[in-house]
Order: structure tokens, then sequence, then C-alpha cells
């Protein structure tokens, strides 16, 4: 027979000092971990929200309880930077309320009375962390955002006595407006279970406009069959008898790669007049190209590849996105999930003659230490990048992308074309509805030209997709001749409200694509 | 493109530089803060930030990377107006 445990039980096990110092949490996202955990575990919000907000009876309107939150949690914040947040008590009426509750089992917090109080914790909590993550703001020295961010880079968390190990409070960048879940009450924090997923939260300014322009370079241009081997014998791990290893082969170091990619980005700078950023998709590039190409390229501008070795003598291969955001050491983050190339898609891609298409084929790589990266590039801009199947499996990766809601997601790819029926624009869409995210899937027109349509035409030149939460999935196309694509994405800012009915004054930035031109290398084309 | 030099730093180091040149702190606080940098260059970068006569003899890298923060210091300040622009024209 289970036994339901007390609310002093579950709370004791998220901040164990609980059990003999009830004292208040006087750091916001404690309270908030604290608080929204409760309703999360119980789902009491969705009984309070149905008839809210709370004292209408007492004709209390859901603009004087927002103003009222929100005034609350500036007090707090002022508290904080004045030094005095131990005295800040005035939630000391809600959070006594709670602590009376100890003894009680969880299902009490569904209580009217209960619910509401940790709401308002919640709430309030929230409001008193806007703006957290983000990088400096040189007008306001703010100590609770510098000691949050100091958290985060840290411990990738920005509590101060909660074990990340436990749970982790992130950063918030969008809110659902769609379902109602856990993630629909907070605009600027998130909370995350504990996983075996370590994000790593980093803010840079590295963005000074109101827009992002960035290279895609969909290379290799050509992949070869005989890139894919199998490795079955030599690897390290058995498999039944029905599957088997693969891994992929980058071509040799090409001499005029860092040259053909810096006279693409000089075109696309003559074009668009300024570029942000570069980026490859899966297994673009080795690990001395990405260090060769990170040097070359401007330090204003980003580069994001994916970087890659093949399995060699039984030793796994590696498949990783790469970051580079000078003066930032580079940053790696492996692929989470390996692919699994089965019938279909042997024949798909014609590798029948190395991979019989009569076994499931898993690639050989190493998927320890997984982690994900947030990079906050601008006050309201967070970017982070995926690889591939990361994109398409639900965890343990999705469930933070959910929570924090990025506001790009860069899927780089190892694909076929990027066309709205295929399956990255099917998993771009859910980002996009929920909650929010603007994703960017790219792969490489060797992929795009190796892949064989079931019926119809190739679309091989189709080697980028976008999506955001405006408008359906959009297919970018390279036209012949032409080797990379300069977008350029606009911010537009949308007014996200909590389910408690708390807005955040449009501050919610959605990147939307406002247009893609083709980029030749000027060096050839000019010779056409 | 020429082939650039920077001296890379850790993301903490990176933070702790951000807060140093972004606010004005007396030295004493200033030093405090130094000593919790990880990797020497950093500290270099630091006080190269602050000190013309430091910076005209540092490093290339070491200029490099100040020469960065500066160019952040502005995004900073570009991207803060454009927010509170922004923010004004919500309110109306």
């Amino acid at each position: 027979m289970s036994v339901e445990p007390t609310i002093g039980q579950f709370l004791a096990g998220i901040l164990p000092r609980l059990q003999n110092d009830t004292k208040f949490p006087s750091w916001p996202p404690d309270l908030f971990a604290l608080s929204l955990a409760l309703l999360k575990r119980t789902g009491a919000y969705t009984r309070v929200l149905q008839d809210w907000p709370p004292d209408r009876d007492n004709e209390d309107t859901l603009e004087n309880r927002t103003s009222r939150i929100r005034r609350l949690g500036g007090d707090w914040r002022t508290a904080i930077r004045l030094g005095q947040k131990e005295q800040f008590n005035v939630l000391n009426e809600e959070w006594e309320a709670l602590c009376r509750s100890f003894d009680r089992p969880l299902s009490a917090v569904r209580s009217r009375l209960l619910c509401e109080a940790v709401m308002k914790l919640v709430a309030v909590a929230d409001e008193a962390s806007e703006g957290v993550g983000a990088p400096e703001d040189i007008e306001e020295d703010d100590f609770f955002l510098r000691a949050t961010r100091a958290f985060l880079i840290d411990y990738a968390s920005a509590c101060c006595d909660i074990d990340p190990a436990i749970l982790r409070v992130l950063p918030r960048m969008h809110t659902p407006q769609n379902g109602l879940t856990d993630r629909s009450l907070s605009l600027y924090l998130s909370l995350c279970d504990a996983s075996q997923v370590a994000p790593q939260w980093l803010s840079t300014p590295f963005l000074g406009h109101n827009s992002i322009n960035l290279l895609l370079i969909p290379r290799p241009n050509e992949v070869l069959v005989s890139q894919f081997r199998d490795v079955t014998d030599s690897a390290t791990a058995e498999l039944p008898e029905d599957f088997g290893f693969f891994t992929y082969d980058l071509l040799g170091y090409d001499e005029d790669f860092i040259g053909r990619v810096e006279a693409l980005y000089g075109e696309a700078k003559r074009k668009l007049g300024r570029i942000d950023g570069v980026v490859l998709p899966e297994l673009a590039i080795t690990d001395r190209q990405f260090r060769d190409l990170r040097s070359k390229l401007p330090t204003d501008c980003f580069l994001v590849a994916g970087v890659g070795r093949s399995a060699d003598a039984g030793k796994r291969g590696v498949n990783e996105v790469r970051l580079g955001f000078p003066p930032l050491d580079d940053l790696a983050q492996k692929k989470h999930h390996p692919w699994k190339l089965n019938e279909a898609q042997v024949v798909q891609y014609g590798l029948g003659g190395v991979l019989t298409p009569s076994r499931d084929w898993w690639e050989y790589t190493d998927f320890t230490d997984r982690c994900l990266n947030f990079v906050s590039i601008s006050q309201d801009i967070v970017v982070c990048a995926l690889i591939c199947e990361d994109l398409a499996r639900p965890d343990p990766v999705a469930d933070i992308v959910r929570t924090v809601g990025p506001n790009l997601v860069i899927a780089l790819l190892m694909d076929g074309p990027q066309t709205k029926e295929r399956w990255a624009a099917r998993y771009a869409t859910v980002l996009a509805d929920d909650p929010g995210c603007s994703v960017l899937a790219l792969t490489s027109l060797g992929m795009t030209r190796l892949s064989r349509p079931d019926s119809g035409l190739s679309r091989s030149r189709v080697a980028a997709l976008w999506k955001d939460a405006f408008k359906g999935a959009t297919e970018i196309e390279l036209p012949e001749g032409h080797e990379a694509v300069a977008v350029s994405l606009s911010i537009r800012y949308r007014e996200e409200f909590t389910a408690d009915g708390r807005g955040d004054d449009s501050a919610a930035a959605f990147p939307i694509l406002a247009g893609a031109h083709p980029i030749a290398d000027p060096r050839t084309s000019r010779t056409r | 493109m020429a082939t650039w030099s920077m001296v890379l730093l850790t993301p903490h180091d990176s933070s702790v530089l951000m807060s140093l040149v972004q606010y004005t702190r007396a030295s004493e606080e200033r030093q405090k803060v130094l000593d919790s940098l990880q990797k020497p260059d950093a500290r270099m970068v630091a006080e190269a930030f602050f000190d013309s006569q430091k910076y005209a003899e540092a490093p290339e890298d070491v200029r490099a990377t100040v020469d960065h923060f500066r160019a952040w210091v502005e995004n900073n300040k570009r991207r803060r107006a454009q927010r509170e622009a922004r923010r004004r024209s919500h309110a109306r």
C-alpha cells in the first residue's frame, strides 16, 4: 500500500533544512522551485484556475491582482538590491499557511485556500526574477541579476539553496500560450527536474541589433555512399544478428574549404551588410576545420557547426555541435541519440552496397555526457542547438527545451531535403506551437542529393527549413550554382500571458524569417 | 580575412569580466573580484580594460579581447535603448 508523503516531507526532499528550519526562502528562485514543484506534483492549479481570480466575490479584479503581484515582485527585488532580503516579509502569511500544512498529505495542496497561497508564492517569485539570465545591463547594477548569472554559469541553476542535483531553476524565454501545464504559470523562471542532461547557461551580449543575419552553408556539397561504413565487427558492443553498427567518414582536409567559406562570408556581407553567425550542418567539418574556420571568421560573427570524427579501430566516433562565441571558449555538445538507419532509409540514400538493407544500422558514436547549451546573446534572445535525432526524440532533452523555450533553436541535420512534409518540419512545428520557439533546420546538399524520393521529383536543393510561431513552415531552397544562403531574421515582440493572467508587456521575442538570399562563391561565379 | 588572435575565456571568467567592465567599482572591490578569475590571461584583460597604459603595452590577443568587451558594452547600450523604446510604445 502506498503512503502519500506529507507536504513537509515533499518540500524537505527539495530543501532539507525545512525539516527543522522553516524560515522563509528569501531568494526568489528557491521559493519558486519549492512552490511550483508542489503545484506540478499535485496539479492543484488546474482546479483553482477554474474560478479565478481568487477574491472575485470581494470584487477584486484580475487587473488588481496582477498589479499587486508585480508590485510585490518589484519590492522583493528592491529589498535584495538594498541587502534587505531577510526583511522582505510580505509573503509571510502565505508561507506560514504552507508551513502549517507540513503534516498534511500532499493532496491537501488541492484545497482552495492553500493552493491560492502557493500560486501567489510562485507568481511573486516569478515577477521578482524578471530579466534573469540575460547579459549584463549597463544601466542597472542589480545584485540579483549578477548573482543569478553567476549561479547559472557555475551551477546551471538560478537557485541559491536548492541543490541542482534535485531541482534546477533556469530562465524562461517563452510561456506556452496553448494548453495548461505547470509551464503556463511563469514568465521569467522555469522549473527543470533533475535530469541526465546537464544544461549550461551562458550570457554574452553578442547581438547589438534588432535582427540576426545568418549565413547557412549546407556543406558538404557531395556525400558518397562509400563514406558510410560497417563497423559492426570492430565495435566494443554486441548487437543481435539483425542489427549492425555504421560510421560516417568525413572526407580528408579540403585545402580550399576555408577560402570558400571566407568568399561566401564576404559575398553575404556585401549583400546584407552584416553577418552575425555562420551555421553548418551535422558532421559537416572536422575539429581542425572548425578551429581554422573559427580563427578566420571575424570575432563579431559566431559559428555553430556540426563537427565529427569517424569511428576507428573499435573507438566510437564523435558527432557534436560546436558553438564558437568569441571570446568565450568554444562549447561542445554531443549528439544525444544515435541515428538508426532502417531498410527504408538505406534504400532512400542508396546505401545498400555498403550497409545491407536486411539489417537496422545504429550510428557508432559516443553518446555519453549529455549536455545542452543555452546561449543568451542579448537581453531577449536565447539560442540553443540540437543535432538531428535530438529534435525528434521527446526525451531527455526536449523537456528542458520546452521548459526554457529558447527563442531560436538551430537543428543541425544529416538528412534529406527539408521539405514541409518531412519529419523535421513536424517536430519544428511542435516547438513553435509550444512553447513558441523559432526553429531553423539545416542539412547538407550532399545528403539532399543522395536522398531519392519514393515518388515525384527530387527537391534536392531544399537544404533548410524555417518554422516560427506565426507562419507555416518555410522551405529554403538554393538555386543551382549557389553554395549558401544568407537569412535575415527580424525580431517580433508579442505579449505572453501566464495561466493566472499576468502579461509580460510584450517582452517575448520571436525571431521571424524576413529574407533569404542565395549566395554563390564570387570566385567561381565570376568565371562561369 | 586575417587570422585573429584573442584571449579565450571560460564562461565564469567572461561573466566576471563583464560584471567588472559594466560597473564602476572601487579599486578595492575590483581587486577582490579579479582574484576570482580562473585564467591568468583573464586578469590581464581586466587590467588592460581599466588602464590605458597597460592596454598599450598588452599583447595583441589581450587587446583584441578588451576591444571585444568594449563592443559588448556598446551592444548592451544599443539593445537597452531599443528595449526602452519598445516599452514606451507598449505603454502608450
